[in-house]
């Protein structure tokens, strides 16, 4: 899958690249120019858009964008976070929208959710080692065990499975369920307690102990 | 043209014609009518015609034509001064129509009717110079506020993203908790940095209150989210609110009601009760305490820390649910009873 970011921050650009590195083929653009240059001569799954570039105004991007890659899913990040540019933004045809600063395990599920949409239409199902998730009906099966979970339990448990080997934070788990609240929370224990009764679920169902913990803090998605 | 002035006008009239009637009557007898007494004096002698009459004829007549043309004089004055002035002051009216319906974060620059009348012009353009700055120094605040929130924002994300990645590497456990807590201070600077803006816009004016919200729906979409956060223990909402709708602007409004639901999730024992309640006159939120009353002098202000709220709070929670309140003409007050805090809003 190819991924496009542009951001003017090149730091910001590169920390990016170094999470997703592995799972898509990314290329970076730090200005509008490139941006427009990159958008008319490659197709791209996805297009991280930052508003805020020093050479054009990032809504007109959106437009010069969505017209030489119309296959593209676009998601918006943008430090302004404010709520016109999100609408319009939307309105002229963005698919998501994340304001800065975001967490990369919250960015990559926001990509893979996106790119889910628009190329797997038709396949809806992940499977996590022997867990079965089907992305539509919000059916989880552990070999051929259906669980119920709560909707926030189903979230946490996707959340780890797209971000798959890689540490995930308690703050970037609380922030997927709770968005902009949850920096005003003064501890992320309730994530904690989340997990748990996922785990719970998932053990009794005979699925693999796949959720590891890290020292209290932190979280990763291992299936040997 | 007001009607104590007319009344004003008259008074002065009359007060005039009194006063100017002797003079008249005895410049009348020396000059105008002296001559011709004396004549027909001097033929009353010489042929014995009555002439009582004639005096007072005379004065009689001049009298007439003196109120006459005093009442000409008044009414010509009146209806210049009624109609004309009227059509005179036109344009100042227009001028301070404009004036009263000028609003700094909304209006264009408003364009000001000719007139020859060099007060006005003056005027006019006096005030046109003092609305365009206004409007500019407006513009660069608000300007400065949000880049300013922004340029803070992206280094804030930059430390964030490279706190993701350091927790890829295999750290040790004080290594790892370490990161941890210092990602939980990145993001609360940030979340400091959000409340600043939004308390700068507030002082601004920048928000337009003119959303209908309908409490009940409000409050329910947000109830799981709140439920989430809670982890041991619910939220429970009693709805006594009956459909009631409130105008407010929203983006304001979520943020007035998160902050005092976290608030209350943050400060009480797993499993304790949160309770949101809603009628039309008012919303509140109660929770168990934990160590007694708070300290109710400061508990608003910014950046003020109390025995119950010290960990990791911004401080500023609080502060932006009275400035929210305030923004609205709503009153944020707080009471503990039978060991809740409670925080009541009132929309009176």
């Amino acid at each position: 899958m190819k991924l496009l970011i542009v951001e003017d921050e090149k730091t910001l650009s590169d920390s990016v690249i170094k999470y997703l590195g592995k799972d898509y083929l990314c290329e970076q653009a730090f200005t509008f120019h490139e941006a427009v240059e990159k958008s008319e001569m490659y197709e791209y799954d996805c297009i991280l858009l930052d508003l805020m570039l020093p050479d054009g105004n990032g809504l007109d991007i959106l437009s010069h964008i969505k017209n030489n890659s119309p296959q593209a899913g676009i998601i918006i990040i943008s430090a302004k976070d404010s709520v016109n540019d999100k609408v319009e933004g939307l309105k002229l045809g963005a698919d998501d929208y994340l304001a800065k600063p975001f967490s990369l395990p919250e960015l990559s599920m926001r990509i893979y959710a996106l790119i889910r949409r628009k190329n797997f239409a038709n396949n809806n199902i992940t499977k996590a080692g022997n867990i079965t998730i089907d992305l539509l009906s919000r059916a989880v099966t552990v070999g051929d065990k259906k669980i119920e979970l709560t909707k926030t339990e189903f979230e946490l448990l996707l959340f780890l499975v797209e971000n798959k080997n890689k540490v995930v934070s308690k703050s970037s788990m609380a922030e997927h369920l709770s968005g902009d609240m949850a920096d005003m929370m003064d501890n992320y224990n309730f994530v904690y307690a989340h997990i748990k009764n996922l785990k719970a679920k998932l053990m009794s169902a005979g699925a693999g102990d796949y959720i590891k913990t890290l020292y209290g803090s932190g979280y990763k998605w291992e299936e040997e | 043209m007001s009607y104590s002035t007319l009344r004003q006008f008259i008074v002065f009239t009359v007060i005039i014609f009194l006063l100017a009637t002797p003079v008249f009557y005895f410049l009348t007898r020396s000059y105008y009518a002296e001559e011709l007494m004396d004549v027909i004096k001097g033929e009353r002698i010489a042929q014995n015609i009555s002439s009582t009459d004639l005096e007072e004829d005379i004065m009689t007549g001049v009298m007439i034509q003196y109120a006459i043309i005093i009442v000409l004089l008044g009414l010509s004055m009146v209806i210049t001064l009624k109609f004309i002035t009227r059509k005179l002051w036109n344009p100042f009216n227009d001028t301070l129509t404009k004036m009263e319906g000028f609003n700094l974060e909304q209006s264009e620059i408003p364009v000001f009717e000719e007139s020859n009348i060099t007060e006005f012009t003056r005027l006019n353009k006096a005030v046109s110079q003092l609305i365009s700055r206004d409007k500019t120094v407006y513009k660069t605040q608000k300007q400065f506020t949000e880049n300013a929130s922004h340029e803070l924002q992206t280094p804030l994300a930059i430390v964030k993203c490279k706190m993701d990645l350091l927790m890829q590497e295999n750290l040790n456990s004080k290594q790892f908790i370490l990161v941890s807590e210092i990602y939980g201070i990145v993001t609360k600077m940030g979340r400091i940095n959000k409340d600043m803006l939004m308390l700068a816009k507030m002082e601004n004016s920048q928000f337009a209150v003119n959303k209908t919200i309908e409490l009940s729906g409000f409050i329910r979409k947000r109830l799981p989210v709140y439920n989430d956060l809670r982890g041991w223990g619910k939220v429970i909402f009693e709805d006594k609110s009956d459909g009631f709708s409130i105008t407010a602007n929203e983006s304001l409004m979520d943020s007035l009601i998160n902050n005092l639901v976290i608030n209350a999730i943050r400060n009480t024992v797993p499993y304790g009760e949160i309770i949101i309640s809603a009628t039309a006159d008012y919303i509140s939120i109660s929770n168990d305490a934990k160590n007694g009353p708070l300290d109710s002098t400061n508990l608003f202000s910014r950046f003020h820390h109390t025995a119950d709220f010290q960990h990791s709070n911004t401080g500023l929670g609080l502060s932006i649910a009275k400035a929210i309140c305030d923004y609205h003409k709503w009153d944020l007050a707080y009471i503990f009873s039978c060991n809740k805090h409670i925080f009541t809003i009132h929309f009176k």
